[in-house]
This record gives structure tokens, sequence and C-alpha cells, in this order.
């Protein structure tokens, strides 16, 4: 039962260079289950390891209980690993590999069998238990790597991409085991991963990082629908929004262009905050209403010509090209709109779509900041 | 997430077979093109393995030859009359039991001490950091380059300072140094997964009982290819015993077959080779039985790899 805090805290591997962690402030409450996510090379890992003790916090300070234990050695900050690769002591049996870090903290015998059967339980690995990591299915071992921190009873866990080296199936299936088993434990959990449907299903809140910078940290439901800045709309979803440069606002309305007048629905308060005559606009794959066809063009629609259609059986996300008249000062970040439709809705690549985004579910940035207009005071 | 669902399944059945057939042609083409060179290879095969082959079998069939046998014009291939005989005359002629426990004691006492040393000097140099390793490590390559015979009159005049001449100690001191297995273990032990070490530490081992416990268990085959190294290496040390050793108290079997090559003027070769081929067995079984662990990987399951 712990809460954990970031102060400042910073990793610098080379003073040349910006640093891999760059004066991270973040709290963590008790039994909270936080998921740091991010591009490959954001720091999220290298954070996890200074909150673990096996990376230096080169500036400002780590407090786990309200106890600064920046300069406390990894084995006395009571945290517990799960690795990506599982790291599971390949000599040992399951029963060894989970007992060990009791033994080496001289926990009577008894009172180590009772965990290990009891945390083996849990995890059904009962079987298991006096067989050794080469003998073992990579789930299985991902469970032994789970219930030797289980077995630890530690103020955190941290799990550092646990289910990247899963099939596609297996880890749907311990997403869930490990998020229902870190709520029946109450322990507080930092998680890194780069997948984000990861971080939006498991965690009580979402970090996301760039750069070894924080950009907003929220719940996954509030980050989707109110993100930061462009960076964290364009992380968060799939596929990713889409977002075009250039937009003009007249008269409180986010118009499109000469010719393209699509009316985006500003709001009047959002649109008094933005700085310029122009905002950057994101909208979601599933904002978009397919309001006509080249057989039925609409005028005050965004013409699309449609690319990879991907059918995803229950729906199909339709990759567009943006027909802009030659005069248009907006552009498609990327070169792509994608939009979902429905799977009763019969479309071709090649064919002329009209879509418009739906009112209130545009999200408005400022173009130089990049920072969502909701945010700027 | 499940976008390859996307494929449309008719596709599937007709660039099939054309997918198959390319990397199968790929896969003979080099054993088509290569029989000329196939050949060659054997041939190269079979004078490298006469290179080292005939010697050995001359070893033994001359170890079971009698003296005129030996010395015929031309050579023959084959003992005539057989002459084992050679055998009982070389363990009784010498102490050879004698040179054989001295061999055992000094390589059993070097083996043990230098592995040791090699694994504990290895371990700091992979996993702890103190001020001036990089420059110690470079001390120890540098150690590498040194040939022995260079040190062996300073050793000598240190060694006989000290009173050590006959002696076990004096021979086995200024052996005793393994440049080679701090090198070679210390760049296993840095091949060795990462995580499982940080996993030790978050687990609270102790810096010894990481070594004994994770970082030793992971380690078998390269301390037992070590270890091989340095029975073969000390059991063949003729040189250093040579010349610390004047009487048959402390001096190993390659010392001791000198001797019988000196015994009558002329060299009796039989008898030198009968012995030459008593003191191989023994590192004979000692590779049968180390072999296998040698071979065995370790690390599997440690990691997803």
């Amino acid at each position: 039962m712990s809460t954990v805090e970031f102060r400042n805290a910073s990793r610098i591997y080379d003073n040349t260079r910006p640093p891999a962690v760059n004066r991270i402030n973040l709290s963590i409450a008790d039994g909270e289950f936080l998921v740091l996510v991010g591009p490959s090379g954001c720091g999220k890992s290298t954070t996890l390891r200074m909150l673990a003790g096996l990376e230096p916090i080169d500036e400002g300070s780590i407090f786990i209980d309200d106890v600064d234990v920046s300069e406390v050695p990894a084995r006395k900050r009571d945290t517990a690993m799960v690795f990506q690769s599982y790291a599971l002591y390949p000599n040992m049996t399951a029963r060894q590999n989970m007992a060990f870090a009791l033994e080496n903290a001289k926990v009577p015998k008894a009172e180590i069998a009772q965990k290990v059967e009891n945390a083996a339980k849990m995890l059904e690995l009962g079987p298991l238990l006096d067989v050794k990591p080469g003998n073992m299915s990579g789930g299985q071992r991902q469970r032994v790597a789970m219930g030797r921190a289980i077995v630890r009873s530690p103020k955190v866990f941290c799990m550092d991409e646990p289910l990247s080296n899963l099939d596609a199936k297996l880890r749907v299936a311990t997403r869930g085991q490990i998020a229902a088993l870190q709520r029946s434990l109450g322990v507080t959990t930092v998680y890194v991963t780069h997948d984000q449907t990861e971080a939006m299903t498991m965690g009580d809140r979402v970090c996301v990082l760039k750069d070894g910078v924080i950009q907003q940290v929220d719940e996954p439901t509030h980050l989707y629908e109110h993100p930061g800045n462009t960076f964290v709309a364009g992380f968060i979803g799939s596929p990713s929004i889409t977002l075009m440069d250039g937009v003009s606002l007249e008269e409180g309305r986010a118009v499109i262009g000469e010719g393209h007048t699509v009316d985006l629905g500003i709001e009047r308060e959002l649109a008094t905050r933005a700085k310029g005559p122009r905002v950057t606009v994101g909208v979601r794959p599933e904002a978009w209403d397919i309001v006509g066809s080249s057989a039925n063009p609409v005028p005050d629609a965004l013409p699309l010509r449609a690319g990879l259609i991907e059918h995803l059986g229950s729906e199909a996300f339709v990759y567009c090209d943006a027909i802009m008249t030659p005069d248009s000062p907006v552009t498609v970040r990327g070169q792509r709109v994608v939009l979902r439709a429905d799977k009763r809705q019969p479309i071709t690549t090649g064919e002329t779509l009209y879509a418009r985004p739906r009112f209130g579910e545009c999200y408005f940035f400022d173009p130089e900041s990049e920072t969502n207009l909701e945010y700027v005071a | 997430m499940a976008q390859q669902t996307d494929v449309p399944p008719q596709t599937d059945p007709a660039p099939a077979p054309e997918k198959a057939e390319i990397p199968r042609r790929k896969h003979r083409d080099p054993n088509e093109a290569g029989l000329g060179v196939k050949i060659l290879g054997y041939v190269a095969l079979l004078i490298v393995v006469a290179m080292v082959m005939v010697p050995l079998y001359f070893i033994l069939i001359t170890s079971l030859k009698t003296h005129p046998d030996i010395y015929s014009d031309p050579i023959t291939w084959w003992p005539n009359p057989f002459a084992p005989g050679n055998y009982s005359y070389a363990v009784s002629q010498v102490n050879f039991v004698g040179f054989l426990r001295n061999s055992v004691i000094i390589t059993g006492g070097l083996t043990v001490f230098k592995v040791a040393l090699g694994v504990i000097s290895a371990y700091a140099f992979a996993y702890l950091r103190f001020p001036g390793r990089g420059l110690l490590f470079l001390l120890v390559i540098a150690a590498l380059m040194v040939p022995d015979q260079i040190t062996i009159i300073s050793n000598y005049a240190l060694v006989a300072g000290w009173g050590w001449r006959n002696t076990f100690q004096g021979i086995m001191l200024p052996l005793a140094g393994t440049a080679f297995g701090t090198f070679l273990m210390r760049n296993h032990f840095l091949s060795l997964p990462r995580e499982i070490l940080e996993a030790a530490r978050l687990d609270g081992t102790g810096f010894g009982r990481t070594l004994f416990r994770v970082v030793l268990p992971m380690s078998w085959p390269t301390i037992v290819a070590f270890t091989l190294i340095t029975i073969v290496t000390e059991w063949n040390q003729y040189l250093w015993p040579f010349l610390i050793a004047d009487t048959d108290r402390v001096a190993p079997l390659p010392v001791g077959l000198t001797q019988l090559q000196q015994n009558e003027g002329l060299t009796n070769w039989g008898p030198v080779m009968a012995a030459t081929v008593l003191t191989a067995i023994p590192i004979l079984i000692v590779f049968l039985l180390l072999q296998k662990q040698m071979i065995k990987g370790l690390t599997a399951g440690a990691v997803k790899g």
C-alpha cells in the first residue's frame, strides 16, 4: 500500500544531448494502475527503471510512501519488476524462481512455501511448479514472472512491456488477467507499454511520454476525448486521428477553405482562444459522417477519394485522399484521412466520397504550440 | 489490431506453390555447383586429419614395437612383433607412479586455483565498478601477450631465493596467474542477459550469492571449457617444472619422460612412447567426461530468444 511520486526526476546519459527523462513530475496514488505509454525511445522504460532503482536519478528525486528513495539501492526499495524478457533464472524451477527473493530475505521456509502456493493458485501455476523455464511456453514463463513479483508482496509492481512477447490472442487474455489481478491485490503498479490498446484498457490513468517529457496524464477515456496536444491525439486511438493544418476561423466557425465551406462547429469560446486566424483540426475516424458519393455530391462536405479499405468484419476503415481545391490553405498531415464506415455501407477503392465531421467531435489545436484549445487559458 | 483479416481467401492457394519452389531452388544451388568444391573440401579435410592422426598413430605403434623394429628401414606401419613389454618397462624403469602422483597434484591444485581466480576476478571486472577498472583490465590483456619464457629468469631467482626449489609451491605459484581465464570469463559474464542480473538485484540477492546462485549456474559450459583448457595446459607443463624440480620428489610426468629418454645413451623410443601414451590417457578420460557439459547450453529458457 504505497504512493509513488516523481519530483523533477531526470535521467541524463550524455550532457551534450537532451535528457532521456526530462524533469518528470508525477504522483501515483496508493493502489493505482498507471500506464506509461509512448513511442520507442521516449524514455518510458528508463522512467520505470529509475523507479525500480536500476537507473540512477541524475536530477530530482523519487519518493515511495513519502520517503526519498533516490539514493536507496534497488534491493532495498521493495519494488518487484516483471521484465519484457521475463528474466527467469534458467537453472531454477518455477517454485525456486518464485521463492528466491524470499529466501534472500531469510523468510521462514514454511511461510515461503505458503506464499508460493498461494501465488501459484492465483496464477494457475500448480502443475508447472517443478518445471524449469526452458520447458515452458512463453505464456507460462510470463505467469511465473508475475508469480515471482507477487510472492514478494512489494510496495510497487514495475512491469516493463510484459505482454509484448506473447502472441496476439494470449496477449488479450493476459491483459485482462493482469488488470484483474492488480485490482484484487491492490498493489500500486507502474506499467510500461508502447501498445496504446493496453494503455487504454488496463490503466486507471495513462501517462503519455514523448522525448522524455510528459505530454499528458489522465484517465483513458478523458485522454481519448480531450487530448492535450496533437501528439497525444495522434498517439492514442487506432487508426490515428486525422489532423488538418491551416483551417481558418470565420465568424467563430472553422471553415476548411475556399469552395469547401465545411462547418466544423467550433464553440465560440474556443474560437476566441485561438491566437491566429487559423487552427489545426483533429477528427477521429468514427467522427466522420459519410453524407454523399460521386453520384450524389454534397456541397458543404469534404470530398475524398477512397484508397485502402480495411474490413474488420463489424466495421471498415477507409484511408482516403482529400480532394482539396487548388487554392485551399488546408493540408492534411500524412496526406491521409481515415474514416470509419459501417459494414453495411459498400465502399470501393477509387470511389469519391463526401464526408463531414460530426458537430462537437472535432478537436482544435493551436497551430504554433499544438496545444488543444480546451487547455489554453 | 486485426488488419490482417482483410486478406481475401482466394488469393492464398495460387501463389503458394511458386513461393515454395523458389526457396527450394535456392537451396539446391550451393549443393549442385559445389560438387567439385565439396570433393576438394573432403580432400583438404583428409589432409588435415592425416596431419593430426599420423603422428599420434606413430606414437601408438612405436610404443608397441621392439627396438630393432623402430629403427628398421623402410619404416614399418605395423609392429612386428608386438612388444607390450615396453609399457611394463617404462613403468618399472622410472618412478612412473611417483611422477603421475606429482602431475595429478600439480594439475589438480593449479586447476582449482586458476578457475577460482579466473571466475572471481572476471566477476569483479564484469560487475563491480571501481576506479582504474579499465586500466587494470588492459594490464590483464597485456599479460596475455607476454610469453611465459620471458618471466622464467626472474621467477627462478625469486622462487630459488625463497628456498622453494623442489617444492610443489615452487612449481605451482608462478604458474597460477591466469590472464586468459579472467579474460574469457569476464567476456562470458558480460554476455549473460542483463535482465536476469537486474532481477537478482531486485530480488535482494547479495553480491556473492548472485555469483553462486545466478551467474555460475548459467556459466557451466564456459567454466568447463576453461577448466579443460587449464587441465591440458598444466598437465603438459614442462619447462618450468623441469627447471625447478631437480629430483623425482616433485617432478611431473613430462619431466619424468625425459629421464626415460636419457636412460641409456641411445634413446629407446619404445618405452618413451609407451610412457607418452600412458601420460595422455588421463587427459583423454577427462575430455570424454567433460565434453558433454561443455556443449550443453544452460541459458535456454532464461529469456525469450
